[in-house]
């Protein structure tokens, strides 16, 4: 009898590394080289858009107007005064009031990226969170729950969204001429935001890659925690200087360049999907043999949520808030469009278009490039979206 | 079914409610008031004060929302009859505007909502005529060039902003090429003759006379540029969804028994497949409702096109109070009715969503 167990093969299964389906997600993304091709091309565009690297790269400041320059052709050189720029050329030409296109689609980046990963951030947090309250608790608080999203399904969203970014707007100017003087931040803040987030990502990813069972989550949780501390220290800061609440969160908004308010509009109204997808899926995984499993062996809520729950709701999550970008990134073009985004002169694609397009028959290429740039974005994201949803369902695969 | 349908439409009036009072409660609440500015000077107060007790600003606020809801007459017991008088929402009016002098609310919407319903309706009849059929030769083409391009073609379609495609149209194809005009709509009622007994009768035109565009020349000439802008959108996103739909279906067991049964290929896909693949489409009808509301925000912008979206943006700048109510209250209706009858044609497809 024990000469049978000797010989059998031995197959250990405790020790064998567990697959999560987000690994094998990603090992079928990285097969599809349109999705990775879209992936290297977001991953550099982000690289770009870290404002120490767009200084440097930008040939111009985005708000140097040179009135000799207007409307400059592509490859134009620079004919101002100012020497620091002499020899210079405007890559991609100048806008009306001689602005270099080129530095100023470089800062939009900016914009966009920020909007994008702020919008599917926030609503994936908040989200996933009332979804999965709504999925596992009581009935009563389900029904609570899904009642409240269908109600805010009923209303005009981007009506919401255009009356509150209106108001934010006009509480903004309302305390920029009660405050006197402009709040200036001290200079360790930067490093202080880059050490909170430095401890989340370093902590987050050694919790994930936990032997006994981590999990992506905990580096979810470390990287919200590390944005709402650097806020808090944000505000602490400000009103240290003696303003009101309201007051520095309007610092918050200017150090944006006006899209702090963007970001609470877009909270606020965009997570009801996520929580429909979430309740979705936390209502039929929770139904699946291992979780009954897993509650048969005495595991706690918390261990069911944390380590069986979230890591299979986390693929449709993540593909359902990468294709959702593309929206966010069109909402903010579209504000700014119409003046209720980012506040010039800082540049947005959106408010490039809206300022170019009167001379469009003058200066095309005033308003192509930050089109293009939008478009391209845009498409990087949807490609990057599909591969992640057919990598995600096999089921899928090559439709 | 009938018990849904009543459920349904019962559901709604909470949200409308509560609809109206957030909106109420949030154009009031942003600093600044309607007459600060005329043009560009600013009013003196004296000026003001009368103005804001001609359209009763000063009354607590549960009064104004209270005859804003169901009208001076009840709300507003003594000193209805001084100032500006409303007949309240709930009987159809929506009061005066505070900025444009001597036209209602109804007025306006009267004459600026049917553009946005046509610009709208020919957008979504654009979208649905290209995108489900070449959502559904995609699907049956599945894994061809025919295919592969059609994809290509609906996720850079999906990928063009409305703001960065207006612009582009209007570079070719009005500036360049010189085909279509740049902007505005042209639509005269068809029923001109009734629309000019109205206005020799010194009476407003009804809404549903200048709903119907007359189908000139001149109309579809101006359109083509602002309804292809809203249009490509829609059609791609739809070419998406019925073909991922489609491609489903056709693997389900119930199809594999139809060919097996010998049916012909056609039956198959018309009678079997399609039917079934459509009911996606169905349910994303409703939001596709919402995106040409909103679409209709930016392309009237682009082409100046006089319709309601163009009139919402002035008007919240304006705090123009009534108008952005108005609207408001009007986008919130025309979301939740396709909201409620993209409910109930699900309930009438798939019998499953009734019994929840």
């Amino acid at each position: 009898m024990a000469a049978a167990t000797d010989t059998a093969p031995r197959v250990d299964f405790t020790t064998r590394k567990p697959r999560s389906p987000l690994r094998d997600a990603m090992n079928q993304l990285f097969k599809n080289k349109v999705a990775i091709a879209a992936l290297v091309f977001i991953v550099l565009e982000i690289i770009i858009a870290i404002p120490p690297v767009t200084d440097l790269i930008a040939p111009f400041p985005y708000d140097r107007t040179s009135l000799y320059d207007n409307l400059a052709p592509p490859g134009a050189p620079y004919t101002g005064r100012a020497e620091e720029y002499q020899g210079k050329i405007f890559i991609l030409g100048a806008d009306y009031l001689g602005r270099d296109l080129l530095s100023r689609t470089l800062y939009g980046a900016q914009v966009s990226l920020a909007v994008g990963f702020v919008g599917a951030t926030v609503s994936l947090i908040v989200g996933m969170l009332i979804g999965l309250i709504s999925g596992y608790s009581r009935p009563a608080i389900d029904n609570l729950l899904m009642r409240l999203v269908d109600f805010l399904y009923a209303l005009p969203l981007l009506v919401f969204i255009i009356l509150m970014q209106v108001y934010f707007k006009a509480v903004a100017r309302q305390q920029s001429s009660t405050v006197s003087g402009q709040f200036v931040l001290p200079d360790w803040f930067g490093w202080a935001v880059a050490l909170i987030f430095g401890v989340a990502v370093v902590a987050g990813v050694m919790l994930a890659r936990r032997e006994d069972g981590g999990g992506i989550q905990y580096l979810f949780i470390f990287l919200a925690g590390a944005i709402v501390l650097s806020f808090a220290l944000f505000i602490v800061l400000v009103m240290r200087t003696g303003r009101s609440f309201m007051a520095s969160l309007v610092e918050i908004d200017n150090a944006f360049g006006g899209m702090f308010f963007l970001f609470i509009a877009l909270g606020l109204l965009n997570w009801l999907g996520m929580a429909r997808i979430t309740r979705g899926q936390v209502l039929s995984v929770k139904k699946k043999e291992f979780v009954e499993a897993a509650r048969a062996i005495g595991a706690t809520d918390r261990r069911i949520i944390s380590q069986h729950l979230l890591p299979n709701i986390l693929g449709p999550a993540i593909v359902y808030e990468t294709l959702a970008i593309p929206g966010y990134i069109f909402l903010e073009a579209f504000l700014s469009f119409i003046g209720l985004g980012i506040n010039p002169p800082r540049p947005s694609w959106g408010n490039m278009i809206s300022e170019n397009y009167q001379g469009l028959r003058a200066a095309p290429w005033t308003v192509l490039v930050p089109s293009v740039a939008l478009t391209l974005t845009v498409l990087a994201f949807n490609f990057l979206g599909d591969g992640l949803r057919d990598a995600f369902d096999p089921r899928l695969r090559g439709e | 079914m009938l018990q849904f349908v009543i459920r349904r439409i019962i559901w709604t009036i909470p949200v409308l409610l509560l609809v109206t009072f957030f909106t109420f409660a949030l154009v009031r609440a942003i600093p600044g008031g309607p007459f600060d500015f005329a043009g560009d000077k600013s009013l003196p107060p004296a000026v003001v004060k009368n103005l804001e007790a001609k359209y009763h600003l000063n009354d607590p606020m549960w009064m104004q929302f209270c005859s804003y809801l169901i009208g001076d007459a009840i709300c507003r017991p003594e000193g209805s009859e001084e100032g500006v008088s409303s007949k309240g929402v709930l009987l159809g009016d929506l009061g005066p505007s505070f900025r444009y002098r001597g036209r209602t609310v109804n007025d306006i919407i009267s004459t600026a909502l049917p553009i946005s319903m046509q610009l709208g309706f020919l957008a979504m009849l654009l979208g649905i005529g290209i995108g489900i059929p070449a959502g559904i030769i995609a699907a049956l083409k599945h894994n061809t060039p025919l295919d592969y391009s059609a994809t290509f073609i609906a996720i850079l379609g999906v990928s063009i902003s409305n703001v960065v495609l207006g612009p582009f149209l209007i570079w070719v194809f009005a500036l360049k090429l010189g085909w279509f005009p740049v902007a505005t709509w042209k639509a005269e009622p068809l029923f001109s003759n009734i629309a000019q007994q109205y206005i020799a009768a010194g009476e407003p035109v009804p809404m549903w006379v200048n709903l119907i565009p007359k189908p000139t020349f001149d109309f579809f000439h101006h359109a083509v540029l602002p309804v292809v802008t809203l249009g490509t959108g829609l059609s791609a996103v739809l070419a998406r969804l019925t073909r991922g739909s489609l491609l489903q279906v056709i693997r389900e067991d119930y199809i594999r028994t139809a060919r097996a049964k010998g049916l012909r290929e056609r039956a198959v896909i018309v009678r079997h497949a399609l039917k079934n693949s459509l009911i996606p489409v169905v349910t994303i009808l409703g939001p596709m409702f919402a995106g040409v509301l909103t679409g209709t925000f930016v392309v009237e912008q682009i082409f100046a096109i006089p319709g309601l979206g163009r009139h919402f943006v002035t008007s919240v700048g304006n705090r123009d109070y009534p108008v952005v109510l108005g609207t408001t209250l009007l986008y919130a209706v025309a979301i939740v009715i396709a909201n409620m009858l993209v409910d109930i044609t699900y309930a009438w497809l798939d019998p499953r969503v009734r019994l929840e």
